[in-house]
């Protein structure tokens, strides 16, 4: 396993889009946090209260939107070029495969989310100081944010390898993961939040301590996520088992 | 020094009744052969007669409906060290076109166990050493089939199973590839090489196995096959059949 780990990690880093969508995770996480601060700008709101710190920090949690593209391309796009059945050649026990491109997209998410966090933490830094203000890092309702934007970003790195694996083709993937989070699960939840709060996107949004209404609770939210992932590696990994590979 | 994990005993693949279904459509049907070591064998049919599905098969990358299709006497998925017993050529290196050859190849090795310098030394061995750091995504046909190649090699494999390695390689190439397919079965390695190009092959092969809509033809010696024919004759006296089921739409060769 530790030689797969290693040849996924060569794989990851040799990839320029790796590293382009990094750079996007950390633009993602500084704008996303200046501009709400630029909205609220001159309104006579109190920047340290709770709900307006999550809301300034919430542009780390861009670093999850990103990666999750990574893990899906990481999985799926092995269909692409023939990478598969290189990778089956390699260790025919395919399980191992994407078991170890599971943990390394782990690890992947892990550092978008840093990325991006940091990002939001220095942009907001500076915003505050700007302001007069210090940010006040001790308090939970900012590293609480940040820890759950990094967090969500494993995850999502993670259920992009699921994705990836159940679907194996990686425009159908891309284009119905990124819909069905970015539309369909935010529609879901303005119209039926009740219901809709255990959807894994919504749920991801409480563990990123998005300051929203009829969130589930953080833990209950990360157990939701967990579910979803597992759910989706397993019948990853029995179609990828299972089904032949033909190109 | 890599591990040479060559097999020894018996033959290097073998396939019995070995059959593959998609769907309703039998693509590989009954197939039997041997591919034995310190001999080329030509892999002979019209597209879509089962070829390369009865390459994957071997490969463990396809399942058999039903019958065997082992490699040193086991299934692949079985094999201690895969990389090190068989090497493969199939469509193309499957290398990421953003990667060069040589982080292709070091992936390859990483994942294999198989120590770095081998990347080097394959890289030499088809002559791409010159061109090891651009993208892959660059290449011509024929580099790609170097670099196919180049992988195959990697783990100094006893068998070799080359699905089309011809195609895109110009006339230096072919010759090259000539040479090496020779120099290998005169290692005493096995290889199964398919190809269109049945003038070439007949400059190569020792024996040829022929599948004409996945059904076994003829599993002989060249010398025994040609009796004063060229190889296209005798291909189609046996298999002459041009119109499989596999040159239709959505088949698989």
């Amino acid at each position: 396993m530790n030689r797969l780990l290693r040849a996924e990690l060569r794989k990851v880093l040799g990839t320029p889009l790796t590293w382009w969508l990094l750079l996007g995770t950390a633009a993602i996480g500084v704008l996303g946090t200046i501009a709400p601060l630029i909205a609220m700008d001159g309104r006579p709101v109190d920047l340290l209260t709770d709900t307006q710190l999550r809301t300034a920090l919430h542009g780390a949690a861009g670093g999850s939107v990103l990666v999750i593209v990574v893990g899906i391309v990481g999985m799926a796009g092995e269909w692409r070029y023939g990478q598969a059945a290189q990778a089956f050649l390699t260790s025919p026990r395919r399980w191992r495969v994407v078991l170890a491109k599971g943990v390394l997209q782990l690890g992947v998410g892990l550092g978008y989310g840093l990325v991006a966090a940091l990002g939001s933490a220095v942009a907001a830094w500076i915003w505050y100081d700007r302001k007069g203000l210090t940010l006040p890092v001790e308090r939970p309702a900012v590293w609480l944010t940040l820890l759950g934007c990094v967090a969500v970003a494993g995850l999502f790195g993670l259920l992009g390898v699921a994705v990836g694996a159940a679907v194996r083709r990686q425009v159908p993937a891309l284009v119905g993961t990124l819909a069905w989070l970015v539309l369909v699960e935010p529609a879901l939840f303005a119209a039926v939040p009740a219901v809709s709060r255990w959807l894994p996107g919504v749920a991801s949004l409480a563990l990123r301590g998005q300051p929203a209404d009829d969130l589930l609770p953080p833990v209950t939210a990360a157990a939701v996520l967990l579910g979803t992932i597992t759910v989706a590696l397993a019948v990853g990994l029995r179609m990828v088992e299972r089904d032949d590979v033909t190109s | 020094m890599v591990v040479n994990m060559r097999s020894q005993q018996g033959p290097a693949a073998s396939c019995r009744s070995l059959t593959k279904l998609f769907g309703s459509r039998t693509v590989v049907d009954g197939l039997s052969f041997d591919v034995p070591a310190g001999a080329v064998t030509g892999f002979v049919g019209a597209n879509g007669a089962g070829k390369t599905t009865t390459m994957r098969m071997l490969l463990g990358l396809v399942a058999p409906t039903s019958g065997s299709a082992l490699v040193h006497g086991r299934p692949y998925r079985e094999l201690p060290h895969p990389r090190r017993q068989v090497g493969a050529v199939l469509a193309g290196p499957g290398a990421h076109p953003g990667h060069s050859a040589r982080t292709h190849l070091t992936i390859l090795a990483t994942g294999a166990g198989l120590p770095v310098r081998r990347v080097a030394e394959v890289l030499d061995q088809v002559e791409l050493t010159e061109h090891a750091g651009k993208r892959v995504g660059t290449y011509s046909m024929g580099m790609l089939q170097r670099l196919a190649l180049a992988g195959a090699l990697l783990g100094d494999p006893g068998l070799l199973i080359l699905d089309e390695p011809v195609n895109g390689l110009d006339p230096p190439g072919i010759a090259w590839l000539r040479d090496l397919l020779r120099r290998l079965a005169a290692e005493e390695r096995a290889v199964l090489v398919s190809s269109h190009l049945l003038g070439e092959l007949a400059e190569v092969v020792d024996r040829v196995v022929i599948i004409d809509r996945g059904r076994l033809v003829a599993d002989t010696t060249l010398p025994d096959l040609l009796r004063g024919r060229s190889l296209e004759e005798a291909y189609f006296d046996l298999a002459g059949s041009l119109s499989t089921p596999a040159s239709q739409p959505g088949a698989a060769s």
